[in-house]
């Protein structure tokens, strides 16, 4: 059974979903939304996700929205194939969930506010606001600085391996590296470089790369 | 158990009132954070972020309110109301979906408005109306797709309490005291669930403990 995840491939909230089922092997198909057109917000989606986001998934009778929700899903529902995402004990799986809160709450809001004012509207051919640019990156800068203190502790967020704290992180941080110039946050940082070089370096995350750019 | 915090703080009263639904022995520790308490060395190295609440048992420490809930439902699983679904990796997800949605879909608009509407006022500053009016429509399309789903189902996230209503507590009983009560009592099924939530026993004692701090 594939699993259907509805979605254009290179927006940030599928990729978390993608990068999820290609680390556990779990075969899915993507169905693209053009989102400049508005097919997120149709009827037919609105079903899906009634919130009208990307992305949704289908697998079987089962659906699912909030991308957070459904990697914690199918990393528990493999949990005993590829690597272990979640942790092992429950204090394990608690540190796990404070970090990927971590991400949801200190860090998503402001990469997204960046990217939105840097890349997205400019694309759009609408101006950005670069003051709301320039606090987010103020305060992005202080994030990342509690980020290096973690990895200076341990090699991942929640611990010495890889896990859905450390994975939640990789389509945000690509896009501030990638497209909106602001790689020095990562690449002045010791800890946070050495990190994202070794997590984006992920067969998984590169096999979605490479299947984004085709 | 031990949890640092502010009985103001809606991030402290939502672990707060997971730890009275699982009737369990905790101690409760006043942050100070008109003295800066939270931004102390010592608190820090509870949260680096500086944020309320911290919580200790044994040697687990945990920050984020949400990851901390999600330790408390699961460790005292047999105890006290079972705020999970337990049973299948498809309920749990169920769960986390409702569990992301007010994270992610109330929590931004309701937390704005809260600012603007009870905290402002509070310490004397302007509410900036045109903010508010802003956070009230996005809220209230937030609140159009809660009124769906509890025509549907007695609970968020299914037919009983569970940690994906109790989030929503803190920030419910501060706008219920404000102009937006409205956008809650203009929506039938959403008005009764707020009725519901906000007379459970647990909640009633949160409250008593935030009667004490005014």
């Amino acid at each position: 059974m594939v699993v259907k995840v509805y979605g254009p491939i290179k927006a940030a909230c599928p990729q978390r979903v993608l990068s999820c089922l290609l680390e556990k092997d779990v075969d899915f198909q993507v169905v693209h939304l053009h989102l400049d057109a508005g097919d997120h917000k149709k009827p037919d989606f609105l079903l899906r996700q009634p919130f009208g986001q990307v992305p949704a998934i289908e697998d079987g009778d089962f659906k699912l929205f909030e991308s957070r929700a459904i990697i914690r899903y199918y990393a528990t529902k493999y949990e005993n194939r590829g690597p272990n995402l979640l942790g092992n004990s429950l204090e394990e799986k608690a540190v796990v969930d404070q970090w990927l809160e971590v991400e949801a709450h200190n860090f998503n809001d402001l990469v997204y506010n960046l990217v939105l004012q840097l890349v997205i509207l400019p694309r759009m051919g609408k101006q950005g606001d670069s003051a709301l640019a320039l606090t987010c990156q103020q305060k992005l800068d202080k994030v990342f600085d509690i980020y290096e203190q973690r990895l200076s502790a341990s090699a991942y967020l929640a611990g010495d391996s890889f896990t859905l704290a450390d994975l939640s992180h990789q389509p945000g941080i690509r896009y501030l590296v990638e497209d909106a110039g602001m790689g020095h946050l990562v690449s002045q940082r010791k800890h946070v470089n050495a990190w994202w070089e070794t997590i984006s370096n992920r067969p998984a995350w590169k096999k979605l790369m490479k299947l984004a750019s085709d | 158990m031990k949890l640092h915090g502010n009985p103001l703080s809606t991030a402290t009263q939502r672990v707060l009132a997971c730890l009275y639904e699982k009737d369990v022995e905790f101690q409760f520790v006043d942050v100070d954070m008109g003295a800066g308490e939270h931004k102390s060395e010592k608190f820090l190295s509870l949260n680096p972020f500086g944020q309320v609440p911290a919580f200790e048992e044994g040697d687990l420490k945990l920050f984020e309110s949400r990851a901390t809930t999600q330790y408390i439902a699961q460790e005292f699983s047999d105890k006290g109301t079972q705020l999970l679904l337990p049973g299948s990796n498809k309920t749990m997800a169920v769960l986390q979906l409702w569990k992301e949605v007010e994270a992610h879909q109330f929590d931004p608009p309701a937390t704005k408005l809260v600012y603007e509407l009870r905290y402002k006022p509070f310490f004397g500053l302007t509410t900036d109306t045109a903010v508010a009016e802003e956070n009230e429509a996005k809220l209230g399309k937030v609140l159009d797709v809660y009124e769906g789903r509890l025509a549907q189902s007695k609970y968020l996230a299914c037919e009983h309490f569970s940690l994906a209503d109790l989030h929503h507590l803190p920030t419910v009983q501060y706008l219920m005291g404000s102009s937006a009560k409205k956008l809650f009592d203009s929506r039938p099924h959403v008005s009764a669930w707020v009725a519901v939530i906000t007379a459970r026993p647990s909640w009633t004692k949160v409250q008593d403990m935030v009667k004490q701090k005014v």
